[in-house]
């Protein structure tokens, strides 16, 4: 069934299956309903290039696989390239009118979790964003090396506690604030780039619909909550993803081009801050006393950012 | 020298020595199966007063490293093979500039991403030569949960030494493996750290890169009001960059002398059961422990095998490997791999017919493997 759009979750539901649920992520893994939504919003042939990650260990265990489309795996960093090339090929073969079907539409999309994206992919990803490629690069962002065992990345918020960035009697885990991917990609060129978040579904198969449309490289930032490094019940996936669009901490919006920035979803009532950090291990200790000035910080920056969203959003530029 | 007990595994060893081998910064990138090792020092490194940094990919994680050698204290990086595959150009910058620096890496199967969670001894051949251009490796393999703590701290002494990288070599097995390991005290290991060389004359006669032919270079701390120059280009004796063939030629044939020249320092390995031996099985990493094993058990059925296990796989012992492959015919070199130390047996043996038992699947050797293979030789 082709979707123009998606009205109700009746209505999604019998879409194609494109991702078959038998892979071995972990039981209340976001990662699987992002790319579920993602191959299911669309009825194009989709090539899909994932790099090394969950998402890839998980999905394609000899002999089976989640895959019901072209599937490529190359290396940790070269999600991004695999798709610019897969691409580059498809349009010489259909200017030399080598293709089968040429009129079939395609659309290529690469996956990546933020180790591979914010960290080791950053150039192949910034190179092919550059180069223009007609592609979608989503990153399924649950800020740490999940995969290896929990470590930090350049995703990974202030104050959480990693394998490599430890809470204890030294220090009160991550230094360092979040990377901005969605400033960094809006101003390498993309032509559309946006933060989705899985338990605002409607929301993010827009977005996904969006991108998959135009013809340019686009990036999407997708929240995808860590039941084993962030630390919380498998079956709260949707509740901490709520807490996390509710309390603006993950606020979902977009970039046409680099400039004009649509906030895509406004909380009614916004919660703080510190309901999101106390439902997730990672963050246990921010609430002895002596880290107080953290979740401090933290309200901080996120009404800053917030307010600065609000006014790029007037302000159209 | 007083022993103690511990229970650990070969990368928390590993981590563990470093610390008493006085280092004091570690950067790295996760990868299986070496990420333990980052795990321990992001642990134990901030509470001495080191630093431990996870950087944004495998060749900004050895870079920051050779830089903080450089500034004269003592750092490490860890990895597994894609790792080193991508770090390899920044060794070779340590190798020409002759920064110290300790390389662990925890051996899983390849090439390119291969069997990430398995066993392998793949990168043994990439120990000698892990970037392009000539110089002389100097490599470590433990053989057990000791030798992950013993031959780290030999590292860091022979890197200080020798002024280049030295690679330990782990493997999957080690480096995972959860046991009793008797190693030295930590004030033992202090006791054993020989500071690095440092010219004290008058900063204007300070040439750091002009020393004798089968020396290394002598490289001050920073800070102290020495003035030198890191390259990796060829260089003269105060380390800027020239292209004069005689200066060239020296310093090339220098990086060579310098190993070559003191390799009863570096040569190390163990011998086993060896004196009344008929079979030679050569082996080393947790291979040899298999090995050991197996031997235990041809000796029951009668058959006497014994076995040679270098410890510093490069530069080889290769007069020692032809001391016992002149007296014993009959000599099986076992390998996780396709028989890339079995090469340089050939080499230094001068012989053609060293039998091979090599497994490449991921999966460790069990000694009744070996056992069948020297009962059929």
């Amino acid at each position: 069934m082709a979707i123009t759009s998606v009205k109700n979750l009746k209505e999604f539901s019998t879409t194609n299956e494109r991702f078959e649920g038998a892979h071995l992520l972990c039981p209340g893994c976001a990662h699987s309903m992002i790319v579920r939504e993602l191959m299911n919003c669309s009825d194009d042939n989709l090539v899909i290039s994932t790099n090394t990650g969950c998402l890839e260990v998980s999905t394609a265990v000899y002999p089976y696989t989640s895959w019901d489309t072209s599937w490529i795996h190359i290396g940790f960093e070269n999600a991004a390239t695999a798709a610019a090339g897969a691409e580059a090929m498809y349009k010489a073969r259909k200017r030399k009118g080598t293709l089968k079907n040429p009129d079939a539409p395609v659309k290529f999309v690469a996956f990546g979790g933020d180790g591979s994206t914010y960290d080791i992919g950053f150039q192949w990803l910034s190179g092919a964003v550059e180069r223009g490629h007609n592609f979608t690069y989503i990153c399924l962002d649950n800020e740490n090396y999940a995969n290896t065992g929990g470590q930090r990345s350049s995703s990974t918020p202030i104050g959480a506690s990693t394998t490599t960035a430890p809470a204890g009697r030294v220090s009160y885990g991550e230094k360092r604030n979040k990377k901005d991917m969605m400033a960094i990609m809006a101003a390498n060129g993309a032509s559309y780039v946006a933060q989705v978040a899985p338990n605002k579904w409607k929301n993010m198969a827009q977005a996904f619909q969006k991108a998959l449309s135009i013809d340019g490289p686009c990036y999407i930032n997708a929240l995808s909550a860590c039941t084993t490094e962030w630390k919380f019940d498998p079956k709260d996936t949707i509740n901490i993803s709520d807490l996390a669009t509710d309390s603006l901490v993950f606020p979902l919006y977009e970039i046409i081009d680099g400039t004009e920035l649509n906030i895509t979803y406004r909380p009614k009532n916004v919660l703080p801050v510190k309901d999101y950090l106390a439902a997730q291990g990672r963050f246990k200790h921010l609430f002895k006393p002596e880290n107080a000035h953290i979740l401090e910080e933290w309200q901080k920056r996120v009404d800053e950012k917030w307010e600065y969203l609000q006014r790029r959003e007037e302000a159209r530029v | 020298m007083a022993l103690r007990e511990i229970i650990s595994s070969g990368n928390e060893l590993a981590a563990h020595a470093a610390i008493d081998a006085g280092c004091k910064f570690f950067g790295g990138y996760p990868i299986t199966p070496s990420s333990e090792i980052m795990h321990e020092l992001s642990d134990l490194l901030p509470e001495i007063g080191g630093t431990c940094i996870q950087m944004e990919d495998e060749i900004a994680g050895v870079a920051c490293a050779i830089g903080a050698s450089m500034s004269g204290v003592r750092a490490m990086t860890a990895t597994s093979g894609p790792g080193i595959s991508l770090k390899a150009e920044n060794l070779g910058l340590a190798q020409i500039a002759e920064v110290p620096l300790v390389v662990v890496n925890v051996m899983r199967g390849g090439p390119s991403t291969g069997l990430p969670t398995r066993v392998s001894q793949g990168d043994v051949a990439q120990a000698k030569n892990p970037s392009h251009g000539d110089y002389k490796s100097i490599t470590l393999c433990a053989g057990n949960l000791a030798e992950c703590y013993t031959e780290t701290v030999r590292a860091f002494n022979l890197a200080d030494r020798f002024m280049q990288p030295v690679f330990v070599l782990l493997d999957e097995t080690l480096g995972h493996m959860h046991g009793k390991a008797m190693i030295p005290a930590p004030e033992d290991t202090k006791a054993g750290i020989k500071p690095k060389k440092e010219f004290t004359g008058d900063p204007a006669e300070y040439k750091p890169y002009g020393v004798a032919q089968d020396e290394p270079a002598v490289l001050n701390p920073m800070f102290k009001g020495y003035r030198y120059h890191f390259t990796g280009l060829h260089h003269n004796d105060t380390g800027f960059p020239t292209e004069e063939i005689e200066t060239c030629r020296k310093l090339i044939e220098r990086l060579f002398n310098k190993v070559e020249a003191h390799q009863e320092e570096i040569d190390s390995y163990e011998e086993y059961m060896l004196d009344d031996a008929e079979f030679l099985i050569i082996a080393y990493g947790s291979v040899s422990l298999a090995a050991k094993e197996a031997i235990r058990h041809l000796r029951a059925a009668g058959i006497k095998a014994g076995l040679f296990r270098p410890i510093t796989l490069w530069p080889s012992p290769a007069a020692r490997i032809k001391h016992w492959t002149d007296k014993i015919q009959k000599v099986l070199c076992v390998e996780l791999n396709m028989g890339q130390y079995r090469d340089e047996i050939q080499r230094a043996s001068a012989r053609l017919d060293i039998d091979g038992l090599f497994k490449v699947n991921g999966r460790a050797l069990s000694p009744y493997e070996i056992v069948e293979k020297v009962k059929g030789m």
